[in-house]
C-alpha cells in the first residue's frame, strides 16, 4: 500500500500548539472579561451589499467568536457531516446569522448573544416572521491553551455588534483564535486560524468563511502540507496516513486526539432552489477534502452552512426550471470550492 | 394574570399582539418555581427533573437532568426545528425552553452551569453536553420576553428527583394548542409520565404546543380548536375538509411545536435505541393531532441509562434483538400518551 506521501520541505518555522494539562482550569466566572473586536492581522477584502462579518475575542482564552450577518436574511441548507458536530439552529431552512465560535459545547452560548441582539434591534416582536433567526456551530479549541473561558453572550453580542461590510480578519482571529490543525498527537499538532475568500464573477457573488481546526493536516494544491503533524525531530510535516499505516503495519492501535472540528459558512446571492442549495452545500463542503487531509471524521463536527440571498438569476430559464436544471449551482458550486480551499490556506499561513 | 380560570368552560389563549413589545433588557427577570397544575411522582436513580419560569413572560425552561449522561437520540421531524446541541452520544441534561429560537439560550445557561461543576475542565471527556428544543410559545402572550442563560441555570439548579410539576409550568407554562385558528387555540402545558415495571424504569416529560389538537383515548379533543360559538372542541382534518370543499386555501397559524423526552434505564444498543425513539415519537400521532407536520419542530430525544440488561429474545441472525426496544416502545408510548393528556388538563 502506498499513501501519497509528499516531500516536504524541512522547516523550523513551526507554529506547534504545545501539548495541554487537563486540570481544572479558570473560566468566565474567575474573571473580569472583556470583548475585543479590533483585530491587526490581515484582512480578505469582500464587496458583497447586504452581508457584513464581524469578531469579537476574549484575549484572556484566547477564544473568539465569528459573526455573518445578513439583515435582510437568507435560506440556509446546513451541512452537518464530521461525528463530533456541535450544532444550534433556531431554524434548519432560513438564517439572520451565522454564528461561528471557538469553546465546543459551551461555545453556542455566543449564538444565543447574537440572537439577543438581532431581536431588542427588532423590538423583541414575536410573529413568526418577525423572528431574527441564528444558527451557530463551534468548535473544539481548548487543547490548544490552559484555561476554559469560552465565548459567551456577550461575546456573540459584542461580534455582531461590530459587523460591519467590506473586510474579514483572517488568522489567528475570532472563532479562529486557538484552531489548530494536524491531531496525530498534540505534540504535532499547529495552530491554524480563520481564513476568508471572495469571488465575484459578472453579478455573481460568492463569499467564504472558514474555522480551521481539523486532526486532518492542511494541504496546498502542489500536495505539499501546510500545517499540522509537524515532527520537531525532523522539521517535516506529513500527512496522517504514513502515520497510521506505520501503525497498523506494527500492528498498533493509530492515534488521533480528540477535539476538532471545521465550519464554513458560504453564501451567494445565486437563486437556488432548496434541493440546489442542498447540493451547492453539499459540493463545496466535499471539495474542502482536498484542502484538509483527513476531513470530515469521526473526530471532527465539520458543519458548512450555505446560504443564499436569492438575488441573481443568471437567466429566465434558471428562474423557472431551476431544480430540473442544477447546471447553475453546481458551476457556482465548482467556484465556490477554489475560493474554500484559498480560504482554508488563508486560514493556516 | 391568573394561569387558570377554572370558571371558564374553555382556556383560550388571548388574543396575539404583533407590535414591538417589552424584552429581556428592559426589565430585571428573576427565576420563579411556580407548583404547577399537578405533580408527576418519579422515582429514577440519577434523574432530576428542574422547572424554572419568568413569570412576566409568561416563559418558562424545564431541564432533565442525568449527571451521569445518558446515551441519546434525537427524534426531529416537524417542518421548523429549533434546536441546540443534539448530540447523540452522551448528553447531562435535556433543556426544554419556551421563547422560539430565542430561547435556545436556555439551554447553554444549563451548559455553563455543568462546565462550573466540573471545575471547568474542558478535556473531551469531561465536557458536558446539554442538548435542547424550543417550543413557540409568543402568540400566546404580549411580552418579548425569553428563556435566557439564568432561567436554564436557575431550572438545573432547582432540579428534584421525586416530582415533576404539570400544567402551566416550566417550558410548557405558556404552550397552547389547536392552533387552526389564533382565536380557537387553548393553553395546555407539560406532562409528565413515569413507570416501573420490576427494575425497569421509564420516564416522559413532554412539553405540548402543537398545531393540532389533544386527543384522549376515547377520541374526545380535551384541549384545543375550540368554538366559542358552539362550545365544542373538534379535530383539524373537519376544518380541513370543509375549506378543500369550498374551494379555499385551509388556513392553520405557524408557531408550534411539541418537545418530549423520554428516558430508560434499560440498556439499548444504537440502532435499538434510535427506533425506540421513533416509535414513540410516531404514537403521540394518537393523542395529538395532526401532530409531525411543517408547522411543528416536533423533537424527541430518547436517553437511556444503560443500567438494566434484558434478557434477549427474539434476536435473529442478523444480530439484532429488538423485540425488547418493541416492547419498551410500547409501554412508553402510553406513558407519552398520560403526559400528554396531563399537560392539558
Amino acid at each position: 500500500m502506498t499513501t501519497g506521501d509528499t516531500v516536504t520541505p524541512v522547516t523550523t518555522d513551526h507554529r506547534l500548539t504545545g501539548v495541554p494539562v487537563w486540570a481544572d482550569r479558570i473560566a468566565n466566572r474567575d474573571l473580569d472579561l472583556a470583548p475585543r473586536t479590533e483585530t491587526s492581522g490581515g484582512r480578505v477584502a469582500y464587496d458583497f451589499p447586504g452581508v457584513e462579518v464581524g469578531v469579537a475575542e476574549y484575549a484572556e482564552g484566547p477564544t473568539g467568536t465569528t459573526v455573518l450577518h445578513i439583515p435582510a436574511g437568507a435560506r440556509l441548507a446546513i451541512d452537518a457531516r464530521g461525528g463530533a458536530i456541535g450544532l444550534s439552529s433556531g431554524f434548519e431552512y432560513f438564517a439572520h446569522a451565522i454564528c461561528l465560535t471557538g469553546g465546543s459545547v459551551y461555545g453556542l452560548s455566543a449564538g444565543s448573544g447574537v440572537a439577543d441582539e438581532l431581536r431588542a434591534r427588532g423590538g423583541n416582536r414575536g410573529a413568526v416572521d418577525d423572528l431574527k433567526l441564528v444558527s451557530t456551530a463551534v468548535i473544539y479549541d481548548f487543547s490548544a491553551r490552559d484555561n476554559a473561558i469560552f465565548p459567551d453572550a456577550a461575546l456573540g453580542r459584542a461580534a455582531i455588534r461590530a459587523a460591519e461590510h467590506g473586510s474579514v480578519p483572517v488568522g489567528r482571529v475570532g472563532a479562529g483564535a486557538s484552531a489548530s490543525a494536524g491531531k496525530v498527537s498534540y505534540a504535532r499538532t499547529e495552530l491554524t486560524g480563520q481564513g476568508a475568500a471572495f469571488g465575484r464573477a459578472g453579478r455573481v457573488r460568492v463569499l467564504v468563511i472558514t474555522v480551521v481546526n481539523p486532526v486532518g493536516v492542511i494541504v496546498d494544491r502542489d500536495g505539499e502540507v501546510i500545517r499540522g503533524n509537524y515532527d520537531a525531530a525532523t522539521g517535516r510535516r506529513t500527512r496522517l496516513e504514513p502515520d497510521y499505516l506505520a501503525a497498523l503495519e506494527r500492528a498498533q492501535r493509530p492515534t488521533s486526539e480528540r477535539g476538532n472540528t471545521t465550519i464554513t459558512a458560504v453564501v451567494t446571492n445565486v437563486r437556488l432552489s432548496d434541493r440546489e442549495l442542498v447540493h451547492f452545500g453539499r459540493q463545496v463542503h466535499s471539495s474542502m477534502n482536498r484542502a484538509i487531509q483527513p476531513f470530515h471524521t469521526a473526530l471532527d463536527g465539520d458543519t458548512l452552512f450555505a446560504l443564499t440571498t436569492d438575488e441573481v438569476d443568471l437567466d429566465p430559464r434558471d428562474a423557472a426550471e431551476s431544480a430540473d436544471d442544477p447546471i447553475t449551482a453546481i458551476a457556482v458550486g465548482a467556484l465556490a470550492s477554489e475560493l474554500a480551499w484559498d480560504a482554508v490556506l488563508r486560514a493556516a499561513r | 394574570m391568573p394561569l387558570y380560570d377554572d370558571s371558564l368552560p374553555h382556556r383560550l389563549t388571548p388574543p396575539p399582539f404583533w407590535g414591538d413589545r417589552i424584552g429581556n433588557d428592559d426589565i430585571e427577570l428573576v427565576p420563579a418555581h411556580t407548583a404547577g397544575r399537578a405533580e408527576v411522582a418519579f422515582d429514577f436513580p440519577g434523574v432530576a427533573v428542574g422547572t424554572a419560569e419568568y413569570l412576566e413572560g409568561p416563559t418558562g425552561a424545564t431541564v432533565i437532568s442525568i449527571p451521569a449522561g445518558a446515551r441519546t437520540s434525537v427524534d426531529a421531524r416537524g417542518g421548523a426545528i429549533g434546536i441546540i446541541g443534539r448530540y447523540e452520544d452522551l448528553n447531562h441534561a435535556i433543556c426544554f425552553a419556551g421563547g422560539s429560537s430565542y430561547g435556545l439560550a436556555a439551554a447553554t445557561g444549563v451548559g455553563e452551569e455543568l462546565l462550573a461543576r466540573t471545575g471547568n475542565r474542558v478535556g473531551w471527556q469531561d465536557l458536558r453536553s446539554a442538548s435542547g428544543a424550543v417550543i413557540y410559545d409568543l402568540a400566546a402572550r404580549h411580552t418579548g420576553i425569553v428563556p435566557d442563560a439564568a432561567l436554564g441555570r436557575a431550572a438545573l439548579v432547582a432540579a428534584r428527583e421525586d416530582v415533576i410539576p404539570v400544567g402551566r409550568v416550566g417550558a410548557g407554562i405558556a404552550a397552547s394548542a389547536g392552533k387552526i385558528d389564533l382565536a380557537r387555540c387553548e393553553f395546555t402545558g407539560q406532562g409528565a409520565a413515569f413507570r416501573q415495571i420490576g427494575p425497569v424504569r421509564l420516564l416522559v416529560v413532554t412539553v405540548v404546543n402543537p398545531v393540532g389538537v389533544i386527543v384522549d383515548r376515547d377520541g374526545t379533543v380535551i384541549r384545543g380548536n375550540y368554538d366559542r360559538d358552539t362550545g365544542e372542541r373538534r379535530l383539524p382534518v373537519v376544518d380541513y375538509e370543509a375549506a378543500l370543499l369550498a374551494g379555499e386555501a385551509p388556513i392553520t397559524s405557524a408557531g408550534n411545536t411539541t418537545v418530549t423526552a423520554v428516558i430508560t434505564n434499560v440498556k439499548l444498543d444504537d440502532k435499538e435505541l434510535r427506533l425506540f425513539g421513533r416509535q414513540v415519537h410516531s404514537s403521540m400521532n394518537r393523542a395529538i393531532q395532526p401532530f409531525h407536520t411543517n408547522h411543528d419542530g416536533d423533537t424527541l430525544f430518547a436517553l437511556t441509562t444503560d443500567e438494566v440488561a434484558l434478557p434477549a429474545a427474539g434476536s435473529t441472525r442478523l444480530g439484532e434483538q429488538a423485540v425488547n426496544s418493541i416492547a419498551l416502545g410500547a409501554i412508553a408510548s402510553e406513558l407519552a400518551w398520560d403526559a400528554v393528556l396531563a399537560s392539558a388538563r
